[in-house]
């Protein structure tokens, strides 16, 4: 596990080409697997990206058992 | 649309193909039991208590999401069914912390209901367990309660947040046990994109989510319910007003389903801006101001007082040297008998309101182009429109009703939205097409869009063949405007400004939209000529979903308008000048009238300055804080030699009366507004008024009597009964007839049904008229002094100025002040950061405002709303005028902004 | 009874990346017959073959594509459901890993056939190696040429997507399923729409079990009418059957349908019970399948027969109980884990399967009342009448076949209860 770092970050949007709804879920299990949590700032970057709301992701991420919105052992 | 006939519980019943079972039953009077259920949005298939056993169907299937079919035989009722019901609802009780005891909701909540038909036992799967106390989005929400406990997570809350009013603020968060409603990261609901619509709360079909201020005023089931029509902006929203009988107070608002035109659905302003009338600050006694003070006084010293002053002045200066200002927040009736006081009791035209500060332009505009100046259309019409232009109307945020239908349009319809208007304003986010134009700069704009429409041969040549004139002379103007012409004045791409036209002119039905962004220049009149010629030339006009729709602001100022509250037309804009017509008003009034037209609100305080205005009587508005140029306004209400004032407060322009009348609010009064739409709406009151204030029809009646010009009536009823004998647009209003849907004018008669779209067949003045708009700079351009351009307008939470929206705590908690809008690239090179107070300032005044930076204005250009004492707006905008329908240029100004300097 | 591997028979074979090792034993030679026929005739085809659905609910393929493929609407989905979260049920990580482009030939042909541009594979997040190999399977396949590459107009003819599960049971219903991949909250949805009609953004999809898709180059290559042979007529082709639970050997079997019976397929490929006891009750179809008794386990190895005897094939994860055990027990561990597992959408989902686990432990604890078995019926009941989806459906069959077949277990451990 990685930690949080904007550049990897960038790194992994350049990898995966255009962002848009079709590709958002994949892309954020991998932020999820890389960094093991799915960072704020990521919603709300991903979300205006994406045109999507940031409260429809949030939403989404929590019921998923997989995912986590805060860095294991952060409050 | 085809009609499918069913059978349901053995009754025979035809309904339209596509509708619910739920919905068919329920047209039938069968109440399918229903927690998830509501028309405005898709079904959210959530409580399954809906079930129906279709004849040839295995097992149950849900009503809500099962559409009719020919020959369905449908059971809604049987032992099974029941049974599972109540195990259903058991299941949901044992997860709900009953607790009607102390439950606002008590009574008009439907889980209380099904419980009770059902004999649903809340404990026999284990009583709910209160869950641990943790903060919530809404902990800190000064407008809504969210309570998990009682929760039933129907999900109805976040469809309609996502759906109808497309905020998506609210979501589902956490899963299975820790589920709840919830925002983005759990932020407070006032820092989230929630525009405090209200409608979670509404839709809400147990007391999980609630009114915070409503808590503990009354549960619903002693509430008194009153229906009414907003008083506050110009769409007429049907509310009902909930008060409690034994404080006669408001408690709480709602609406409801299937009313026209919001159905069911408010803004912020319906919803929590009622507080001002149980305020403390209301005017409860007539004052008069002795020796610069004001002093209590009963009703009959001040009348007495006014219409000895008044009579003294006219007995010295004549009728002319009185001017009165009528109000767009009063009823019909209270216009109808202001104006008739200022005309038959005093003796002179000098009548205006504050419609000559937001729509004289449309006014003017759209009588020379058809005849007559509203909305052409319903609001319920532009869900169907092919494409709606909306330039310079804030739409959701000014109209946020409309606003909504605008929305569903293209989401639900695929409308093609086109937005002008130099702000990124909120429908962007909904447009195909957004052209940021130059303020100022509509006219370039519309002219261009005409000259592709015609080059491209995308008009209607029967249309304007048939129905219009003076085609050949618009069309020599536009000749030369090209789109790169216009794209140096306006800074729009020229290519952008193509496929505006292209769809503009190819789509089915097109509607125009606009507002104060086009009426409030010196070149209002032309941009609103230049908009119906573009709608003439496309055919879009005297169809449904076509046409050309100025979106009026306050409440009444549609009626104030219809009703004569203008220097230039009686009731019906029916002209002072024509001799038959005043013959006509002098035999219905009894009494000579004047001949001349009178002066508008500007001239008038421009006349006090050149003493030709002694007098001023002004009901229910405020123009030392709404007028241009406030010094020079404020100037003048100091100098004048009389000043009456009837209002609700002891507002700004009060503060400088000689006697203030305390008049009634919306709330309080009964009688009818006309909406944006042209509909008369009944208004009802709901609750006692404070004190000894009294309605304003009345009062004005009285102080007319007192001057010898007799005016009485014995109710509201009377006085629209009058107004329909005088007025042939209104010539079939009544009470009784507006009841329950109001009507739409023209109604000429008692048998006419109203009128949905005007111009149908023919136009008012009978043929169309082109006109040759010629594009025209704003008047005050920026300089080197003033380098930037200033326009002021209006927010979502606020209204006017202020006097009632900022009376709620729930409003105050998200707009609690003004600010002035720049761009960053700007607030950067001055040194400027969010939040920073800065100093703003036009060759008229200077206002100190905190700095609001932000992307959504374009560089070079400042925004404030008007609405705010501490920083008036108004103190920087100009007093130039529209030289026909003498509308300030509010949207124009050169301003200059810098840091302000520290203050301890 | 005798294994017939037509899926699983290439299994080992050649190394999972390894393209050309597949193009050597016989590859691609259903994907060359699809793209020959062209669309139309593919569909026919499937539907001629009879082939239903592997992922539980044995909808019939053809219809299913042959919906989506009418439909106007563009762009269309096609999505390979590789979730497998059904207790008891393993096959398809047989499938992923064993012959990995068998699957994917499955996953072209489909989405040829129906007109899909991008398709998808959801992965369970358990399989972390079948992920891995599968990112790179995808990699390679874009490289390499593959039959039907640029009849799109695109180099590769391969646009999928692997996507990594996020440990949820229920993102194995396609509704759920789509609505993750929309990056909504996995829930249930209401049909209609049917996905073929409005799936995935609004788009006509097609969601095949793993199972399912790797039968389609199969039947392509060998001809419906073969396919029709194996089997029987209204189920044809094969199942891979799961065997776990109280067996001596667990282990997932290819057999014909109606090959053989469950008790053959318990002792003979089983080994028979752990303990040499009997059978007490066998789930034939998953975890969500109601119980057979050890008195029924001669049925047939269909679908078919499985019905008359009182559950269904389902997955075909067949588990066994052998005599000895509570059915009390039994229960409590099925509702161990899918009273973690509903979406949370629907009340009486939501709420029943956490009430009736709650029963249970109850009962299990000895603390339970006759009045708890009668509400775990009606519960129960209500669930399986008026819930959303599957899960709602089909969690409560087991613990109300349970009640139906052993009460004796249940009324044994209210026997304990103290007055
Ligand atoms: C709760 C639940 C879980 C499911 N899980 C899976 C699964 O893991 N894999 C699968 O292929 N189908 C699963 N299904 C079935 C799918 O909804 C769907 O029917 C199937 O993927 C369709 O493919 P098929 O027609 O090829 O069988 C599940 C259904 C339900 C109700
Ligand atoms: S929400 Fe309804 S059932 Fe619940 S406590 Fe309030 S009134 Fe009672
Ligand atoms: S008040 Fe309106 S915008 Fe705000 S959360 Fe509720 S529904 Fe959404
Ligand atoms: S707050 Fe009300 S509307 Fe929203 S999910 Fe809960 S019960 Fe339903
Ligand atoms: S039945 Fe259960 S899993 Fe399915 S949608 Fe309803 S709550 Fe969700
Ligand atoms: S109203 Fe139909 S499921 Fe709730």
């Amino acid at each position: 596990m990685e930690k949080f770092g904007t550049a990897r970050y960038q790194k992994m949007l350049n990898d995966i080409g255009e962002l848009g709804v079709e590709n958002l879920f994949g892309f954020l299990g991998k932020v999820q697997d890389t960094f093991g949590y799915v960072p704020r700032e990521v919603i709300e970057d991903t979300a205006r990206r994406t045109g999507l709301s940031p409260s429809r992701i949030y939403g989404a991420l929590t019921s998923y058992r997989d995912f986590n919105l805060k860095l294991e052992g952060d409050g | 649309m085809k009609e499918v006939s069913l059978t349901i519980d053995g009754k025979n019943i035809t309904a339209a193909e596509g509708t619910t079972i739920l919905e068919a039953a329920k047209a039938a009077g069968i109440d399918i039991p229903h927690l998830c259920y509501d028309p405005r949005v898709k079904p959210a298939g959530t409580c399954r208590l809906c079930v129906v056993q279709i004849e040839g169907r295995a097992g149950l299937t849900i009503s809500c999401n099962t559409t009719v079919a020919e020959g369905m035989r449908v059971l809604t009722e049987n032992e099974e069914i029941s049974a599972f019901r109540k195990t259903i609802l058991e299941l949901i009780l044992s997860e709900h912390r009953v607790a009607c005891t102390s439950c606002d909701k008590d009574g008009a909540c439907a889980l209380q209901d099904y419980a009770y038909r059902y004999q649903a036992d809340e404990g026999r799967f284990g009583l709910a367990k209160r869950k641990p106390t943790k903060p919530n989005y809404a902990t800190n929400s000064e407008a809504i309660l969210y309570d998990p406990d009682k929760c039933i997570l129907c999900g109805l809350c976040v469809n309609y947040c996502e759906e109808v009013q497309m905020a998506e603020a609210l979501t589902f968060a956490g899963r299975l046990g820790q589920m709840e409603v919830g925002t983005a990261f759990g932020i407070d609901l006032h820092t989230s994109s929630c525009v405090l619509c209200g409608g979670c709360v509404e839709i809400c079909p147990v007391g999980a989510m609630l009114d915070r201020a409503a808590i503990g005023k009354g549960r619903h089931k002693d509430l008194i319910r009153t229906r009414t029509t907003c008083g506050y902006c110009g769409v007429g929203c049907q509310l009902e007003l909930l008060t409690n009988p034994t404080t006669n107070r408001i408690a709480t608002v709602t609406s409801y389903l299937g009313c026209i035109p919001n159905n069911g659905n408010m803004c912020v302003k319906g919803k929590f801006g009622m507080q001002f009338v149980g305020s403390d600050k209301r005017l409860t006694t007539p004052l008069i101001k002795r020796n610069g003070k004001f002093e209590e006084a009963t009703w009959s010293e001040a009348t007495d007082y006014v219409a000895k002053k008044l009579s003294e002045i006219i007995a010295e200066h004549g009728p002319n040297s009185i001017a009165g200002l009528s109000s767009a927040k009063c009823t019909n009736e209270d216009n109808y008998v202001f104006q008739k006081f200022i005309r038959a009791a005093i003796g002179t035209n000098n009548v205006d309101h504050c419609a000559r500060l937001c729509h004289a332009s449309t006014v003017a505009g759209l009588a020379r182009a058809f005849g007559s100046g509203a909305m052409t259309n319903s609001i319920d019409e532009l869900t169907n429109a092919g494409c709606i232009f909306v330039i310079g109307s804030n739409t959701t945020e000014a109209h946020p009703v409309i606003g909504l239908n605008i929305k569903d349009a293209v989401v639900e319809n695929g409308a093609e939205l086109i937005v002008a208007d130099p702000r990124a304003i909120d429908l962007v986010r909904f447009s195909k097409l957004h052209m940021a134009q130059k303020p100022g700069t509509d006219v370039a704009l519309i002219n261009a869009m005409m000259n592709v429409i015609i080059s491209e041969k995308l008009l209607d040549s029967d249309f304007v063949k048939e129905r219009t004139e003076d085609f050949d002379a618009m069309a020599e103007a536009v000749k030369d405007f090209t789109p790169e012409k216009a794209a140096e004045i306006t800074t729009v791409p020229a290519e952008k400004i193509r496929q505006a036209a292209r769809i503009y002119a190819k789509a089915s039905a097109s509607s125009i939209v606009y507002s104060m962004g086009i009426t409030q220049h010196t070149t209002g009149t032309d941009n609103v000529l230049s908009l119906a010629n573009l709608a003439m030339l496309t055919g879009n006009m005297g169809k449904k979903s076509a046409g050309v729709n100025p979106l009026r602001g306050q409440n009444n100022v549609q009626g104030a308008c219809d009703l004569g509250a203008l220097p230039n037309v009686y009731p019906g804009y029916q002209s002072v000048e024509d001799a038959e017509i005043k013959a006509k008003f002098e035999g219905a009034w009894g009494k000579e009238l004047s001949p001349n037209k009178g002066i508008t609100v500007v001239e008038m305080m421009h006349a006090v300055e050149n003493d030709e205005i002694k007098a001023l009587y002004i009901m229910g508005e405020n123009p030392a804080l709404s007028d241009p140029n406030l010094n020079r306004t404020r100037k003048s209400l100091e100098t004048v030699e009389f000043l009456v004032v009837q209002d609700i407060f002891l507002s700004e322009t009060a503060e400088y009366a000689d006697v203030v009348l305390p008049s009634v609010c919306f709330a309080e009064k009964t009688g009818s507004f006309t909406n944006t739409e042209r509909r008369v709406q009944r208004v009802r009151s709901a609750v006692a008024p404070p004190g000894q204030a009294r309605s304003d029809w009345e009062i004005v009646c009285e102080v007319a009597t007192k001057m010898g010009y007799p005016m009485s009536y014995d109710c509201t009823g009377k006085i629209l009964d009058e107004i329909a004998s005088v007025t042939p647009i209104y010539g079939g209003m009544s009470f009784e007839r507006i009841d329950s849907v109001g009507l739409q004018w023209p109604c000429p008669d008692k048998s006419h049904p109203g009128t949905k779209y005007l111009h149908k067949g023919r136009f008012t003045r009978g043929k169309g008229k082109f006109h040759a708009v010629e594009f025209i700079p704003p008047a005050e351009p920026p300089d080197k002094k003033f380098p930037f351009v200033l326009s002021t307008g209006r927010l979502l939470y606020q209204f006017h100025t202020g006097t009632m929206t900022r009376k709620s705590s729930a409003i105050n908690q998200v707009s609690p002040t003004g600010y002035v809008e720049i761009h960053p690239d700007d607030a950067k090179k001055l040194g400027i950061a969010d939040g920073d107070n800065t100093e703003v300032m036009t060759r008229r005044g200077k206002v100190t405002t905190p700095a609001k930076v932000t992307g959504n204005i374009g560089r070079g250009w400042l925004f404030m709303p008007f609405h705010f004492r501490e920083g008036p707006a108004n103190m920087l905008t100009i007093d130039a005028l529209d030289p026909l329908a003498k509308i300030p240029e509010y949207k124009v100004c050169a301003a200059t902004i810098k840091k302000a300097p520290a203050t301890s | 009874m005798k294994e017939n591997k037509i899926l699983t028979g290439r299994g080992g074979k050649y190394e999972p990346l390894d393209v050309k090792g597949y193009e050597a034993d016989g590859g691609f030679a259903g994907l060359k017959g699809a793209l020959a026929i062209g669309p139309e005739s593919v569909i026919e085809e499937i539907k001629r073959s009879g082939l239903s659905g592997r992922g539980g609910a044995g909808f019939p393929t053809g219809a299913k594509w042959e919906m989506a493929a009418r439909e106007k609407q563009e762009p269309k989905y096609f999505i390979c459901n590789a979730e497998e979260g059904e207790l008891g049920t393993f096959k398809d990580k047989v499938l992923l890993d064993g012959d990995p482009w068998l699957v994917l030939e499955g996953i072209l042909i489909a989405s040829y056939a129906i007109g899909a541009g991008q398709s998808y594979i959801y992965i369970n997040g358990e399989y972390e190696e079948t992920v891995k190999l599968w990112e790179k399977l995808v990699v390679e396949a874009r490289k390499a040429k593959l039959p039907g590459d640029g009849i799109s107009g695109s180099k590769s003819s391969v646009d999928l997507q692997v996507i990594k599960g996020k440990g949820l049971y229920i993102t194995g219903e396609e509704c759920a399923l789509i609505s993750s991949l929309e990056t909504r909250r996995a829930t249930g949805q209401l049909k209609p729409p049917y996905p073929t009609q409005r799936g995935l953004f609004g788009r006509p999809t097609v969601v095949n079990n793993v199972e399912t898709i790797a039968n389609i180059p199969v039947i392509l290559s060998m001809g419906a009418e073969e396919y029709r042979k194996l089997g029987t007529a209204k189920e044809p082709g094969t199942r891979l059957f799961c065997l776990s639970g109280d067996v001596k050997k667990n282990g997932v079997y290819e057999l014909e349908t109606g090959s053989g019976t469950l008790r053959e397929l318990i002792e003979e490929f089983g080994g028979g019970t752990k303990s040499g006891r009997g059978v007490k009750a066998v789930q034939p179809g998953g975890g969500t399948s109601a119980f057979l008794s050890g008195r029924s386990v001669d049925c047939k190895l269909s679908d078919e027969a499985i019905r008359q005897a009182g559950s269904g094939l389902g997955t075909a994860g067949v588990i066994v109980y052998e005599e000895g055990k509570s059915a009390v027990g039994i229960v409590k561990g099925l509702l161990d884990f899918y009273g973690r597992e509903s979406c949370g959408r629907c009340a009486p989902c939501r709420i029943g399967v956490v009430r009736m686990k709650e029963i249970i432990e109850r009962l299990f604890h000895g603390k339970g009342t006759t009045e708890d078995l009668e509400h775990l019926r009606e519960i129960g009941k209500a669930c399986v009448s008026v819930s959303t989806c599957g899960m709602g459906q089909a969690f409560p069959l087991p613990v109300l076949s349970a009640l139906e077949l052993f009460p004796e277990d249940f009324e044994a451990v209210i026997a304990q209860a103290p007055a």
